[in-house]
């Protein structure tokens, strides 16, 4: 085979890529989600009023999962990598950090002239196709069959990979605590990821996440991800409220229904580190999709092109064959 | 003049990949930034996740292209294909993994999640082995031929 015989066969193999039957059936990335197995929540916002017994009950229920980190850290080199240390800082609960994965952020915006105060609680937004899962290089990320998704602390590496890709910039790091201390702590490695698991233990169990339990004004329900968007679109509907979380980077397992715009909302609200934004995330891992779908392909192609390539060979013997007879 | 079994072009095309594929595979670990590297100019982009990833899924179409070439080339020949050595047979070994695991993970964060959430982390570190064992083969036995040479 020459280059130009290569081109067109990798050209055959482009147009199969676009061969809507065969990227359907690759590009069915949300088959789990739709299985009725991924468990989502949906957050009622004109329910919350700010009280923080979920945060409360969240640091409870966690105290022992929280890191307990050895000083003074390892120096780490070189000296552009900065210790990330809460260790001090425990009682910070107006944030995300590696001591309080739950935090509720408030924003007053004028609707129909009349001022309206909204209470959000945030924490991880369990995505569907989480990219800190999708792209953690050490496996630490998890996506649980429930739709929840967690860092496990054993062998999380504190790269904080997870955080740079993360549309909201979840996990939290500390620093002096994990795997690393034990590998090369002075040139690779950081501490350990920190956020919400959606109480992974105690679902597992049976139970529900302890914000959930411990809300005095049901805010929060459970279940699987098909009727949980219904009941929000049920809601906005009744209100005329508005959804955020059922698209944004793909589709999450939280839903929020505000009765104010999140655009409004987002753009009144305080963010930062550790006090995400309410913006249109875009869909991390689609985009990558069309070059997944590619990688599955190309071996099958790279096959085609090889018997190609046999099979005009023969054909050329052949006829040379009887050129001489 | 008999044609070569795997034309040269292929060979240089599989070697471009391969290196390609290790560099964009070392920064999907957070190492370019720390060590300066994405600070070099023109390097940026060995900084930037959203560009190493989806150019390591761009190089693997063009490494399993060329890898399912060779695989029907090599079954194709039947009983008249020449032997392979130690070195080649190291070299299946080591490509064929890599690729086996990199698909297994790109099917995982896709359509068909094979393998148990607590146990993609063997998946990776496997991976990222193997690349280690390549990088260890390519430095060590890099020069050897795959095939044995045909008498006569």
């Amino acid at each position: 085979m020459n280059r130009r015989a290569f081109l067109k066969t990798l050209g055959t193999g482009a147009g199969v890529l676009a061969a809507p039957t065969a990227a359907t059936t690759l590009l069915a990335r949300d088959a789990a989600a739709a299985s009725g197995e991924q468990l989502a929540t949906l957050y009622d916002l004109s329910k919350c009023i700010g009280c923080g017994a979920c945060v409360e009950a969240c640091r409870e229920a966690h105290a022992s999962d929280y890191p307990q980190p050895k000083k003074p850290f390892p120096k780490m080199y070189p000296a552009r990598v900065k210790a990330e240390d809460f260790s001090d800082k425990r009682d910070i609960d107006d944030r995300l950090t590696p001591y309080n994965w739950l935090f509720i952020q408030s924003a007053t915006v004028t609707r129909d002239g009349a001022p309206v105060t909204v209470n959000m609680p945030r924490r991880c937004m369990h995505c569907v196709h989480p990219p800190c899962v999708e792209l953690c290089p050490w496996g630490s990320a998890v996506r649980y069959d429930n739709g929840a998704v967690g860092i496990d602390p054993t062998i999380c590496l504190g790269g904080a990979k997870c955080r740079t890709v993360c549309p909201w910039g979840v996990p939290q790091r500390q620093t002096g605590v994990g795997l690393y201390l034990d590998l090369l702590p002075a040139f690779a490695g950081n501490g350990v990821m920190y956020k919400c698991d959606r109480c992974q233990t105690r679902v597992a169990g049976g139970g529900k996440p302890v914000c959930l339990e411990v809300c005095p004004e049901g805010v929060q329900t459970i279940g699987p991800r098909s009727e949980i968007i219904a009941a929000a679109h049920a809601l906005a509907k009744a209100t005329g409220g508005f959804i955020y979380g059922e698209t944004e980077n793909g589709g999450t397992n939280t839903l929020y229904v505000s009765p104010v715009p999140f655009a409004d909302l987002g753009a009144a609200l305080q963010t930062g580190p550790g006090r995400p934004g309410l913006h249109a995330a875009a869909d991390v891992m689609g985009k990558e999709q069309n070059l997944a779908t590619a990688v599955l392909l190309a071996p099958l192609a790279g096959l085609a092109a090889g018997l190609l390539r046999l099979t005009s060979r023969v054909k050329t013997a052949a006829r040379k064959e009887d050129d001489h007879a | 003049m008999p044609k070569e079994r795997f034309p040269r072009w292929q060979k240089r095309l599989l070697l471009f990949a391969a290196l390609g594929l290790a560099l964009t595979g070392m920064g999907q670990m957070p190492i370019f930034s720390r060590y300066y590297i994405a600070d070099i100019p023109g390097l940026g982009w060995l900084g930037d996740y959203e560009i190493t990833a989806a150019l390591h899924l761009a190089l693997a179409v063009v490494l399993l292209f060329v890898l399912g070439m060779f695989v029907a080339g090599w079954l194709g020949k039947g009983e008249g294909r020449p032997r392979l050595t130690a070195a080649g047979w190291q070299r299946v070994v080591l490509y064929g993994a890599l690729a086996v695991t990199g698909l297994v993970r790109v099917l995982q964060n896709g359509a068909l999640p094979l393998v148990e959430p607590l146990a993609v982390r063997y998946l990776d570190w496997t991976h990222l082995g193997l690349a280690m064992g390549l990088l260890v083969f390519a430095v060590s036995q890099g020069r050897k031929e795959s095939l044995r040479r045909s008498r006569g």
